[in-house]
């Protein structure tokens, strides 16, 4: 559903856009070009790491604000199965 | 809920990058801190996913978080860069007539120019195709500020590509050869 509306906005622009002609098709070509670039393996190793990386939910409470990079040896910090947590 | 993407979202996930690269990259006009920025967004976007409502546009919602990303580094970064945006401009002028070879050094340069909040709702209805509706939503504003910004920023940039606006309208109504569907 979200896609047709999409579809059908994104080409109504389209037309609107063409009429922008050279800078429009510029614009198109120049992003396009962009969008082509490979993308570099950092991004795939990043993936990797988020996907390897424990979810912890007490991490997360605990440091919400500042959990925003995935750089963090949090693994090697604490045993990733922890038996007694039983305190409340 | 604090658990990792489905398959399909991390497809999607991964399926977004180069266009998350490509709006980073041309908002921030620097492809190192393009590259941060998309890393910060994609940790960032792991880490809420269960924020994130199935169904609706997932690349969308990443562009939302890499836009954020990128305002809140602004304010400190845009003080270093100010004498950048002024070597721009003084390349473009030195170069002034050249229309239709414009590459695509002028183009990012030329963009690097406008407004923020111009050039970015230039990007996303422009470049990446968002429904005006849709940008609205990333960027925050009511549907018709994102018209006029549009509006606005395509004007700049002819401006600052020495095109002009009149001379380069092609004729709506030209459809592609092939395509003769365009009018069911």
């Amino acid at each position: 559903m979200t896609a047709d509306i999409e579809k059908k906005d994104t080409s109504k622009f389209g037309a609107d856009f063409e009429a922008m002609g050279t800078l429009g098709r510029q614009l198109k070509k120049n992003y396009s070009q962009l969008l082509n670039e490979p993308v570099p393996d950092r991004f795939m190793a990043l993936l990797k790491q988020l996907e390897e990386r424990p979810v912890k939910k007490e991490a997360r409470a605990a440091g919400a604000q500042a959990d925003d990079t995935a750089e963090q040896p949090e693994c090697a910090a604490s045993p990733p199965v922890n038996p007694c947590q039983k305190d409340e | 809920m604090l658990a990792n993407p489905s398959e399909a979202l991390k497809s999607e996930l991964l399926r977004a990058i180069p266009n998350l690269r490509a709006f980073a990259v041309s908002i921030c006009g620097n492809a190192d801190r393009a590259d941060d920025l998309v890393q910060e967004a994609l940790v960032k976007a792991w880490d809420k996913i269960d924020t994130f409502q199935e169904g609706t546009n997932l690349k969308a919602w990443l562009f939302t978080i890499l836009r954020n990303a990128y305002y809140s580094e602004l304010r400190k970064y845009k003080r270093e860069t100010a004498d950048v945006d002024g070597e721009h401009a003084a390349r473009l002028a030195s170069n002034p007539e050249q229309p239709s070879h414009m590459d695509f050094q002028e183009m990012m340069a030329a963009l690097e120019l406008l407004p923020d909040e111009q050039r970015e709702a230039l990007l996303l209805v422009g470049a990446e195709g968002f429904a005006y509706e849709q940008a609205a939503e990333i960027c925050d504003c009511a549907v018709g500020t994102i018209k006029s910004r549009v509006n606005r920023g395509r004007k700049r940039l002819a401006e600052l590509m020495h095109i002009s606006e009149g001379d380069a309208v092609v004729d709506p109504v030209t459809v592609p050869p092939g395509s003769i569907s365009a009018k069911l």
